[in-house]
């Protein structure tokens, strides 16, 4: 048995849809009726997804629905698109969490303050700290992307 | 008004200004997606889509189109000149569009692309335009029961779509249906998942839903990749002898006409696609020439067919996304969101109501690959370059035009944390090989299917799905789908 990163986000979508099929019960019998049927489907789906992914060997009788590879799958399209790396180069979750940190900022920031003055602020610190560009790249993007945003979202659209 | 005697006045209304800045802006922005791999029509469309909020639906229709269709011929100038294509549908162009500018050609093959491309798009449009009114009688035999089954054999077209990862599509199905019943139900009068949120009331909505899970997931999955774009070779010679690539697609005819025929037929096909239609078609005019050698070295022949068929699924993929509101692909998903966002239900009954709208996005459709083939084909060397721009640079911009863009629908910080929370899921999902397309159909389809289902029920009964011809001819259809697929699906299963 082996728990890797595929069978967490199994685990994951597993209890959320665990969740959901447990408030269907508090609905009406018409409200909860097709809700509660694709909860139980997909808990029953994911439960067999999670069994392929931690025990092989469990699951011989179910190889018909392990993924497979030719041309026009996901990892026949990688390699024609050698920045698609999803295949082949294994992530870093710790920096994934950590764009997500940023943007989760950013959009905090953009709630209590002026967006044209977040913007820029965004680019550059997260240019130069996250993506480890050198000042003056960093500042000249902010810049630009602050006037675009700016003649864009206020000039053009009238949104702030 | 009969749809053929409004050709022309849409055709007027159509260059009524600003109509055409709009297509302009639209190609534009296509265009710059298509050239950068990793992003594409999806992404570009989706990008957009919030901004066009603010337009009536002939403008956000005409951007939104213009930026789809100017993304499968700016795809193959990379093809051809770096050997990265910037779309999947640009593919199989690499195989002889590259040889052909080692050889000092590239201007040849850029004008074969350029002609098959725009041709293609005609030769879809064309066809569509052709279909459009059978289906329209085809529709107005349609009540609750042929709406719960339409939706239903959209959703078995994930099957399909999801046949090297079977199981995940399916699950991912399930989300996207679940998704979709979240919020108040009009049929039953209940609140469904809101965890307590008002703002959940509404349900999820699907423009931040797909911002999250195309373009802030690309985005990220682009900033971890770090360095260029394209990680090829530069391209260094000179751009000469497009007027031979053009005329070479008139004297290959022939295979432009096949290969068109294929690629408006797979197009018709939901969830099969573009990426599928450029390698049959080169696979069709490979297997059926005499010289079959000459093919990946250099045939002009191996740009023509690759690149008609790509332009010319279009037309066909808007077939069933027209007619019965099937979306077949991502950005076929999109462009319905985009409809909804502008009061107009997709479905069915959107062809009878809104015929105008439907011409001119066949329009658009048409003068944005003529623009895109144009310009692309004017500044071919110039937008190669774009794809040697650091990936650190590119994401950031992404995620701000993202966040703003959902922000500016409905000034909603809401909106903007759903994008967060499904841009984390896409990433996911794109990294463990879950189909994002299962979600995105079963959440666009889910609400149709849910609350046809409860008006047949109330309505005619369980017995209503079997007593009408076209709802059972629909619900037969499906089943010789799914078994067709799934049989498929485990004979290969088998010879793993």
């Amino acid at each position: 048995m082996r728990f890797k990163g595929d069978s967490v986000f199994s685990l994951c979508l597993l209890l959320f849809t665990a969740v959901l099929v447990f408030l269907c019960f508090s609905y009406n019998p018409t409200a909860r009726l097709i809700p509660l049927v694709l909860g139980l489907l997909g808990l029953l789906l994911l439960s067999v997804q999670l069994l392929l992914e931690i025990s092989p060997a469990g699951s011989k009788n179910l190889m018909f629905l392990k993924d497979k590879g030719d041309i026009f799958s996901v990892q026949g399209k990688a390699q024609f698109y050698p920045s698609q790396t999803s295949t082949f180069v294994k992530i870093n979750w710790l920096q994934v969490l950590r764009i997500f940190t940023w943007l989760a900022v950013f959009v905090f920031f953009l709630y209590i303050t002026y967006p044209l003055v977040v913007i820029p602020l965004f680019i550059f610190f997260f240019l130069s700290v996250e993506g480890r560009e050198n000042w003056r790249r960093s500042l000249g993007l902010a810049a630009g992307t602050g006037v675009f945003m700016y003649l864009l979202f206020s000039l053009l659209l009238g949104i702030f | 008004m009969n749809l053929m005697e409004l050709i022309i006045p849409t055709f007027i209304d159509f260059f009524e200004w600003p109509g055409p800045l709009y297509l302009v802006l639209g190609a534009s922005v296509g265009m710059l997606f298509g050239i950068l791999p990793g992003l594409g029509g999806p992404q570009a469309v989706v990008l957009l889509l919030p901004l066009t909020f603010g337009l009536e639906p002939r403008l956000a229709i005409t951007t939104l189109i213009g930026a789809s269709g100017a993304t499968a011929f700016s795809g193959s100038v990379t093809a051809i000149l770096i050997n990265t294509p910037g779309t999947a549908v640009n593919a199989a162009t690499c195989f002889d569009g590259f040889p052909l500018a080692r050889q000092g050609k590239a201007g040849m093959a850029l004008g074969a692309s350029a002609t098959s491309s725009a041709l293609g798009a005609i030769f879809g449009a064309i066809i569509l335009t052709l279909v459009l009114p059978i289906g329209r009688k085809l529709v107005l035999a349609f009540s609750y029961p042929e709406y719960f089954m339409l939706a239903i054999l959209g959703l078995s077209i994930i099957v399909v779509i999801s046949r090297e990862t079977l199981l995940k599509g399916f699950i991912a199905a399930i989300l996207g249906l679940l998704f979709s019943s979240f919020g108040y139900c009009g049929i039953t009068g209940s609140v469904r998942f809101t965890f307590g949120l008002i703002y959940l009331w509404d349900g999820i909505k699907l423009v931040p839903a797909l911002i999250g899970l195309f373009a802030i997931a690309e985005a990220v999955d682009l900033f971890i990749g770090r360095g260029t774009i394209a990680r090829t070779e530069r391209f260094e010679g000179a751009i000469t002898g497009v007027f031979e690539g053009v005329k070479s697609v008139f004297k290959h005819f022939r295979v432009f006409l096949r290969s068109a025929i294929i690629g408006t037929i797979i197009g018709i096909i939901p969830g099969v696609g573009g990426s599928v239609s450029n390698f049959i078609a080169y696979a069709h005019i490979v297997q059926s020439s005499k010289d079959k050698e000459k093919f990946g070295h250099g045939d002009i022949r191996g740009v023509i067919a690759p690149e008609a068929a790509n332009d010319a699924k279009d037309g066909g993929a808007l077939i069933p996304t027209l007619i019965f509101g099937i979306p077949g692909s991502i950005v076929m998903a999109v462009l319905l969101g985009a409809l909804m966002i502008h009061g107009i239900e997709p479905g069915p009954r959107m062809m009878l109501d809104y015929p105008e709208l439907i011409l001119i996005l066949i329009w658009a459709l048409v003068f944005s690959n003529l623009f895109t083939s144009t310009v692309g084909l004017l500044l071919s060397l110039q937008l190669s370059k774009i794809t040697l721009i650091p990936t650190t640079i590119v994401a950031p911009v992404i995620f701000v035009l993202s966040i703003l863009g959902t922000y500016a629908l409905n000034k909603m910080f809401a909106d903007v944390v759903v994008v967060l929370i499904f841009g984390l899921l896409g990433f996911a999902m794109k990294r463990f090989d879950y189909p994002r397309i299962s979600l995105v159909i079963a959440l666009v389809l889910g609400g149709l299917a849910q609350k046809s289902f409860h008006q047949t029920i109330m309505a005619l009964g369980i017995k209503g799905f079997i007593i009408r011809p076209i709802s059972l001819g629909l619900l037969i259809a499906t089943i010789v789908l799914l078994v067709f697929s799934l049989a498929k699906s485990k004979r290969e299963g088998e010879a793993v």
